[in-house]
């Protein structure tokens, strides 16, 4: 009995991998207003011959990136663009000599590159071979770009047949080779490939020798293809750049990565670079010659993906559009406008209206103000719970929990509520509102949660937006869960109003990050590490979260130096965490805390915060200050006590007076019943 | 504490998975395998035929919803699947009998040359569905087509009946029995390739000189109540319960065969029907009964009906 409001779910792809070239033209989004602090143009991609690193965590939409430079993609852009000014004009080659240059997309996957090592051959002939493989590689993909040209009549079949297949054949074999038309030469260089595929096949099982018809060095046919495109093909190419599009060059082992890392430091001119890789995916920043690297700067520019997409304020924009494309794909949510996906999560949650709903049809809709338990009153609970009570808006109730925890008269407090509410300008009315609106109503809502065991909710387009921390790959699948649980449970919903309730969405969202979890343990290098590291530094965090004092609001960050880290599995399992975005690094050093030095702060990815119930966003303020040994603990034990000691307080009481206090049994027993403290729910400092 | 029901075993409810944890699970289902066939709205239209006529009414949702979340649906990806699977058995089994010395495909060739392949049943029920799938994934050509209206060429001496499912043995029994009394199959080998067979239908054709051959076969373990269900094997405390709660509801839904036809106890459907022999309880549309996974009849009067529904 199918829903009469199906239709497929526009975030179903979600992998650049496996799109096609179409899709990816559909699909894309210029990123670059996003990356204007770094200076990165369109048309730098191209024309700027300085070789490019895009480093991200997975998600990050680097693939997509690089993938949309290709040849493949722009043929599309320039056959779609000449499409709809119906031109018939030969404008295709035009259209890409005016781009500047011609990118030429590799990906190796990790087997492949893995498969270039040990089985009993020395190390020096497996790097001879993977030059060989890898300069066929790029080589292929020259012939093939020139194939599909001369194919499509935008350059001349006579001119390729005359020049530049003698040329190649001179090049890749002996002169009376046999090698006679283009499409000879494509043969060629697959047969040479398809040596290499069968010595890697054979060489476990049989002492095969490698033997190809010719070896290739270097550069021989990656920079030598080049030179003879552009002397024999010069009208088309001769001022063109050719673009080698490198992807998850994470996967190149150390040997592998300096043979790239020559030829990006000795580019010629008229081949460049753009390379994709994850964060921390340099093995090696040396070449093949020694004592020389690349620097960056001076051989390389660095463009991070994560952190600007994090840092830009035009992050969100971004992801409209991108959520934009998608849903414009499907006919039936186009057709019916629902293509603003800040309208279907709906723009930002309402915190006041989560706290009502959470206190509704609760037997006891006082429980919060046993958290006043903590303080050291001197007159009865129930007399100042009438004096700060606020029934109808249970966040401000406590936020006037918290000014009684922390000294303030239950009389001064509610002076405080009323002017606020009442809009006055007084003293206390404003400290009031910045206390409310600035900075606690979210940890707020995270402490009432955490009273009635329940978790805080995850919902709105701002919340995804934080939620994915900079990686559009987060976004791209909480709205997939999102569509999925709409499409099950209220397709009506969205069907007729284009919305998706924030219970479904909050359920999507817990399931994402309850698989980005699970992936952590799949990781193949320290995964078991990352995850404890991962589940421990959540634990903390929740317990300052829970802190009814509210101490450091929204704690999700640590600091570490990680050069003092001397146990080098700890510090390559760092490396991986960082590599894999499980944690994240801040691109500034900043405070731990007021007045303590600068240091490199990471925050834990915070797709992982539902899991946890901490905060979406990263507030700063205080962070974790972690040593060796701390990590050492954090990646293999159970180790979630946090450095700041939540137990002890320093407070006032009503009439004013300070006094240090130091939990007693009495007041660990805040709530009836022993159950909260139980399911650990209810930590409040006190364990 | 654990809260219990009016169950006579008193089997407490929640040893069996929430209610929560089995939506999530139906949820998964749904959105990998079942094609989002389903809705929420759907299941809630299901669960309503369930009144507390057996148990609490919770419990009775729980069953339901335990029930539900082991239902195996095969989609169309998985029949075209079992499709390629049923052709390799069939092919290998030929093979075995051939000489070892002949060459492979000149044999393949040879057998494809000597049979003919029909759907088992009348035209336009199952077996027409999956012979049209099964010429297509395998790429057989139309002189392999068994046409009842033309005669079956002298080369000929195989003739391979495909069909979905064969629980009893019974219909394939009666129809291959019409079949050669109309003399159209005599002195032919028979042959009977079905994506599901239980062992007992197997035998019982096989004793009558017809080799069938499956990809998937099903036995005690795939009947819902049986003493080694599957569905129970870590709820054994619930399993008479659920038995007594699918026959009262399976008399209302379809009071002849409570349990599915000849007492199948099944779940499980394809994507173009369910067979009667699962239980009622999901496909049946008697007397107001809302089905979860509704069953295509070919004489069925109004109903929900896909478009191939209404053939088989």
């Amino acid at each position: 009995m199918k829903s009469d409001h199906t239709f497929s779910n526009p975030f179903s792809d979600s992998n650049a991998n496996g799109m096609d070239s179409s899709k990816i033209l559909e699909y894309w989004c210029d990123p670059f207003p996003l990356r204007q602090a770094q200076q990165v143009t369109e048309s730098d991609i191209y024309r700027d011959i300085t070789p490019m690193f895009f480093l991200g965590g997975r998600g990050t939409g680097k693939t997509m990136f690089l993938r949309y430079w290709s040849y493949e993609v722009q043929r599309e852009r320039a056959l779609s663009e000449i499409q709809s000014k119906s031109s018939n004009e030969l404008v295709m080659m035009q259209y890409l000599r005016e781009m500047g240059g011609i990118g030429l997309y590799l990906r190796i996957d990790g087997p492949a590159l893995r498969s270039f090592e040990k089985k009993g051959v020395e190390q020096d002939q497996w790097d001879a071979i993977f030059a060989h493989f890898f300069e066929l590689q790029i080589c292929k993909r020259y012939v093939e770009m020139i194939i599909d040209l001369t194919d499509r009549d935008q350059i001349s079949f006579e001119r390729v047949a005359t020049s530049f297949v003698p040329e190649m054949a001179k090049c890749l074999a002996s002169p009376n080779s046999g090698i006679d038309s283009i499409r000879a030469i494509l043969d060629r260089i697959e047969c040479e490939i398809a040596v290499i595929s069968e010595f890697r096949a054979n060489i476990a099982f049989s002492d095969v020798r490698f033997s190809p018809s010719k070896a290739f060095g270097s550069q021989d046919l990656s920079f030598g293809v080049v030179r003879i495109i552009k002397r024999t093909l010069s009208e088309y190419f001769g001022d063109m750049n050719f673009v080698i599009l490198i992807d998850e060059y994470e996967n190149f082992n150390a040997q592998q990565q300096r043979m790239v890392n020559t030829l990006v430091k000795f580019a010629k001119p008229g081949i460049t670079f753009r390379i994709g890789m994850r964060l921390e995916g340099f093995r090696s920043f040396e070449t093949t010659s020694p004592k020389e690297f690349i620097k960056e700067g001076r051989d390389y520019r660095k463009i991070v993906f994560e952190t600007h997409l994090t840092r830009n304020k035009m992050y969100s924009q971004f992801l409209i559009d991108v959520a934009k494309k998608r849903l414009e794909s499907v006919t039936e949510l186009k057709d019916k406008g629902y293509v603003d996906i800040s309208k279907i999560l709906g723009k930002k949650e309402d915190l006041e209206e989560e706290a009502s709903e959470l206190l509704r049809n609760k037997e006891d809709t006082t429980k919060h103000f046993r958290l006043l338990k903590l303080a050291q009153l001197d007159i009865p609970i129930e007399n100042v719970k009438g004096i700060i009570s606020n029934s109808d808006r249970p966040l401000l109730e406590m936020l006037n929990i918290l000014w009684v925890l922390r000294g303030k008269s239950p009389d001064v407090t509610r002076e405080a509520m009323c002017d606020y509410l009442n809009g006055k300008h007084s003293e206390l009315a404003i400290k009031y509102k910045r206390d409310y609106v600035d900075k606690y109503k979210l940890s707020l809502m995270f402490l009432l949660a955490s009273v009635y065991q329940k978790n805080k909710q995850y919902y709105s387009f701002n919340t995804f937006c934080f939620l994915s921390s900079g990686i559009v790959g987060n976004f791209i699948g909480l709205c997939r869960k999102s569509f999925e649980y709409a499409c099950f449970y209220d397709p009506d919903m969205l069907w007729d109003q284009g919305v998706i309730p924030k219970e479904l969405q909050n359920k999507a969202v817990h399931d994402v990050a309850n698989t980005e979890r699970q992936m952590i343990k799949r990781i193949q290098f320290h995964g078991d590490y990352i995850y404890h590291l991962a589940e421990n530094l959540g634990n903390i965090f929740t317990k300052y979260h829970r802190d009814p004092f509210i101490r450091y609001p929204e704690t999700n960050q640590f600091s570490i130096d990680k050069l003092s880290i001397s146990n080098p599995i700890i510090r390559d399992a760092l490396s991986a965490a960082e590599e894999w975005s499980i944690i994240q690094k801040k691109d500034m050093l900043q405070q731990t805390a007021p007045g303590m030095p600068k240091r490199e702060i990471y925050t834990l990815n915070r797709i992982l915060a539902p899991i946890f119930g901490i905060t979406y966003r990263t507030r700063g303020g205080y962070s974790e200050m972690f040593d060796p040994a701390d990590m050492d603990d954090l990646m293999m034990k159970d180790a979630a006590i946090p450095k700041m000691k939540l137990e002890r307080r320093r407070t006032r009481n009503a009439s004013g007076s300070d006094r240090n206090t130091n939990k007693t049994n009495t007041e660990e027993r805040i709530f009836s019943t022993g159950e909260a403290k139980l399911q650990g729910r209810f930590d409040l400092g006190l364990d | 504490m654990p809260e219990h029901t009016n169950n006579p075993s008193n089997a407490p409810i929640d040893e069996l998975p929430s209610e929560g944890q089995l939506y999530d699970l139906i949820f998964l289902m749904n959105s990998t395998v079942w094609g989002r066939r389903l809705t929420y709205i759907d299941i809630e239209n299901w669960l309503s035929n369930f009144q507390s006529d057996v148990f609490d009414i919770a419990y009775e949702r729980r069953m339901a919803l335990l029930l539900l979340a082991n239902f195996v649906y095969y989609n169309e990806d998985e029949v075209r699947h079992l499709c390629r699977q049923m052709y390799r058995n069939f092919i290998h089994e030929s093979l075995l009998k051939s000489s070892l010395t002949e060459d492979p495909s000149m044999a393949v060739k040879s057998i494809l040359g000597k049979t003919q392949f029909g759907e088992l049943g009348p035209p336009g029920k199952s077996g027409s569905v999956i012979l049209y799938y099964f010429r297509h994934e395998n790429a057989l050509q139309e002189s392999n087509i068994f046409n009842t209206a033309n005669p079956i060429p002298d080369h000929v001496d195989t003739i391979v009946y495909i069909d979905d499912v064969t629980v009893s043995g019974d219909q394939a029994r009666t129809f291959l029995l019409d079949e050669n009394d109309n003399l159209l199959i005599q002195d032919k080998h028979i042959k009977i390739l079905t994506l599901i067979a239980t062992k007992e239908a197997t035998h019982d054709l096989g004793s009558i000189g017809i080799q069938v051959t499956s990809c998937i076969d099903l036995d005690d373990r795939s009947k819902c109540f049986s003493a080694n269900s599957s569905i129970f094997h870590y709820f054994p405390n619930h399993l008479d319960n659920c038995r007594q709660f699918a026959t009262i509801y399976g008399l209302k839904a379809n009071p002849a065969d409570p349990l599915g036809h000849s007492n199948g106890q099944y779940s499980f459907g394809f994507f173009y029907n369910v067979p009667d022999n699962t239980l009622p309880i999901f496909w049946s549309q008697h007397a107001g009964w809302k089905p979860v996974m509704p069953r295509y009849i070919s004489n069925a009067v109004g109903g929900t009906q896909n478009e191939i529904g209404p053939y088989i």
